[in-house]
């Protein structure tokens, strides 16, 4: 009888390309248990977070277009701009061919207050259906078209631009109304113009294409949402990642090179968050941006402003800074990624992971598993009764999913048990396909919580900062602006240290971290090395502490411009 | 090094869940990214390409853009309306209109076909197709981007 057909491919390879070999000596892979062996998750939990990212990436990029310049309606080359509805309008069609003042099929707009149905009148009621609403205050985006006869602008902050016909004889393009039903919707839209500035907003083709996705494409949302949060999530665990690997001394010989490769990592993963930051080309991107780069040009003397004018394509953040961000993005930072991802993932087969220095192989983790779950419950709890106990916001969603997980595992250790050799001492567990099936738990309840957020709290940049931005008006900085929360560190260490000293420590910090392992001799030797370990408790108390002090000056900073404006 | 061993029973039950769980995800997964890639079908467009009275004095063929395609509008002899779409049946080119011999000539292989859009000679395999012309109460020509069939 034949062997399977598996098995065949595989000595037909093995044949040609000796793969066996190293397959031999992968299905040897353990991992050890112990009381931090829970940590060891982290690690492949990022590998299938980055490929999420990748996928929904290149999904994003179908709908994305990298363009600065103001967004044109396609087909009647009109500008875009923002405009709100300031009445709630129902588009009906008329489904009775026997009505007197309609035709069947007829697309037909009205006003509404509460029920879209109240907003019919009596003889169109029962005799169509609805095609969609436009609820009051939703904001959309219309093409701008004026017609000299009937604008209609006041010189108030708020004002009715009324849009006309083009002039009589050329074509006119209705893309998603009839004339008559666009008539009514322009007339019940007033243009949103730019809180800060007053300006009309026209946004850029990255901004709307951005939209699009949200509005338009089957599962844009959702599928944006998967990023942003994903992107979060990453971070987030690779952080954790390096912080419980440091902790555990994994950089010790022969792991030298697995760390700092691990720190490349964390380089590329902060650089994937910045440049993708600037894609939605809004306000807040923008600042961002600018903050980001401004620093090495304002403190890093001399190649300081070399460096900034090619991050930024010229001397200010402008449509060529989105051009370059973008392809570091879709090109420079994935093909880094994946290089040194298998760099990193290939030296660690060679070695394995090894057992912290002085760990007993015993034990779970009592404290943390307590820690975890008081504070997740906490989390929930005090969250929840802020938000008025939405329970759609990711404030909840999270600790929700993940306190569950942290509490059935570790109950599940107490009631189960966890395999013992005779002496007591835990027993390392293989990782094909054993441990490899605990991996992908691990990465089923990560897909859960994104796609539980991105179903229930889709994501959203409120405010002023969520603006889309037009870099050929007057720009003015929103108030409260701030990077995103893994930057935060960084942020108040340069609010609190000045410039170039600060640029100097972070720099050396930077080297400082990247040749931990050759610093921590005690741990090049396998003894144990309980200073490193409270050097490690005292860096992640200090990013901890400079993040939170970082959200209360923004606090500060909001409270101020209250404070001033009611002064005025 | 000691060995785990799972029960033959349990490791088929893990395999059954694991190949399950792994369905139950592929699924909903290939439904998002089937539809998220899926060219987005846009709303039926309506164009007036003129007016009935314009057409009839200057002359009686326009050529309009109806959303990504190039139409002519035509007024035949007796009065009736045609539109045309302009795209080559056999690889896709525009035609052009030849006034002179009353014909749509393709540049790109030599295709020709007559004033109703049937083919005369070359390559195209198909008619070029109609769109649907109704004439509004006040004379003006609206051209709607759906099939017509040719009179």
């Amino acid at each position: 009888m034949k062997e399977p057909i598996a098995k065949r491919l595989y000595q037909w390879i093995d044949a040609r390309a000796h793969i066996s070999p190293a397959v031999e000596y992968m299905k040897n892979k353990e991992v050890p248990q112990h009381r931090h062996s829970v940590w060891y998750y982290f690690g492949g939990f990022a590998l299938f977070l980055l490929a999420l990212q990748i996928v929904s990436g290149v999904l994003l990029m179908l709908r994305y277009e990298p363009s600065a310049t103001p967004a044109a309606d396609p087909i009647s080359g009109k500008p875009l701009c923002m405009a709100r509805a300031i009445d709630s309008v129902v588009v009906i069609k008329v489904t009775d061919s026997t009505l007197f003042d309609y035709s069947l099929d007829d697309e037909v707009a009205f006003t509404y207050s509460g029920a879209p149905e109240s907003g019919l009148p009596d003889e169109l009621r029962g005799k169509s259906k609805i095609e969609y609403v436009i609820p009051k205050d939703s904001v959309m985006i219309v093409p701008y078209t004026v017609s000299a006869d009937i604008v209609k602008d006041t010189s108030q902050k708020d004002s009715t631009v009324m849009a006309g016909t083009q002039d009589a004889g050329e074509p006119t393009a209705t893309l998603h109304q009839t004339p008559d039903v666009a008539k009514v919707i322009l007339d019940h839209i007033l243009i949103v113009r730019d809180p800060s500035t007053g300006d009309i907003i026209y946004p850029s083709v990255a901004y709307v294409s951005v939209q699009n996705i949200m509005t338009n494409v089957p599962f844009g949302s959702f599928m944006r949402s998967i990023h942003a949060y994903g992107a979060n999530l990453l971070v987030a665990c690779v952080l954790l990642h390096m912080f419980s690997v440091f902790l555990m001394k994994g950089y010790r010989k022969p792991h030298e090179m697995l760390w700092m490769t691990g720190v490349l990592l964390l380089v590329i993963v902060f650089g994937f968050g910045f440049t993708g930051y600037l894609l939605p080309w809004t306000k807040l991107s923008y600042f961002a941006t600018r903050v980001g780069v401004g620093y090495p040009e304002s403190f890093i003397p001399g190649i300081g402003k070399f460096i900034a004018g090619i991050m930024r394509g010229g001397a200010e953040v402008s449509g060529e800074t989105l051009t370059r961000m973008f392809a570091l993005h879709v090109v420079v930072l994935p093909l880094s990624v994946l290089l040194f991802v298998t760099i990193h993932i290939a030296l660690l087969q060679v070695h394995g992971t090894g057992n912290p220095a002085g760990v007993k192989q015993t034990g779970m983790n009592v404290i943390a598993a307590v820690v975890g779950a008081v504070s997740l419950g906490t989390i929930a709890v005090y969250r929840s009764t802020t938000t008025n106990f939405d329970f759609t916001s990711p404030w909840f969603i999270i600790p929700i999913t993940i306190l569950p997980v942290v509490v059935g595992s570790f109950l599940g250790q107490v009631l189960l048990g966890r395999e013992k050799s005779s002496e007591g001492q835990l027993l390392p567990v293989r990782f094909y396909w054993n441990f490899a099936m605990r991996d992908y738990i691990v990465w089923l309840i990560g897909l859960a919580l994104l796609v539980a957020l991105a179903t229930f709290s889709p994501w959203r940049i409120e405010g002023d900062s969520g603006f889309p931005i037009d870099t050929t008006k007057p720009l003015v900085t929103p108030i409260g602006i701030h990077p995103e929360w893994y930057f935060m560190f960084a942020f108040e260490f340069l609010r609190l240290v000045p410039g170039e000293i600060a640029m100097i420590l972070i720099a050396a910090g930077g080297a400082v971290w990247f040749v931990i392992p050759f610093l921590d001799k005690n741990s090049q030797h396998g003894r144990k090395s309980s200073r490193f370990t409270w050097i490690g408790i005292a860096i992640i108390a200090g990013f901890l502490s400079l993040t939170w002090l970082s959200y209360r000056a923004v606090d500060d900073e909001f409270r101020q411009a209250a404070a001033t404006s009611h002064m005025k | 090094m000691p060995d785990i061993f799972i029960s033959s029973s349990r490791r088929r039950i893990l395999k059954i869940l694991f190949g399950g769980s792994l369905a139950v995800i592929a699924v909903p997964t290939a439904y998002v990214l089937t539809n998220f890639i899926l060219p987005l079908s846009g709303k039926i467009i309506s164009m007036i390409a003129g007016n009935a009275h314009d057409l009839n004095a200057t002359s009686s063929i326009r050529e309009i853009k109806i959303g990504m395609k190039d139409v002519l509008v035509m007024r035949a002899d007796d009065g009736k309306y045609s539109a045309i779409d302009l795209k080559c049946s056999h690889a896709g080119c525009t035609v052009h209109w030849i006034p002179d011999q009353h014909i749509f000539r393709c540049p790109c292989h030599g295709g020709e076909y007559d004033t109703n859009g049937s083919v005369i000679k070359g390559p195209p395999p198909r008619p070029l197709s109609h769109l649907q012309v109704t004439i509004g109460n006040n004379g003006d020509i609206i051209v709607t981007d759906l099939p017509a069939a040719v009179a």
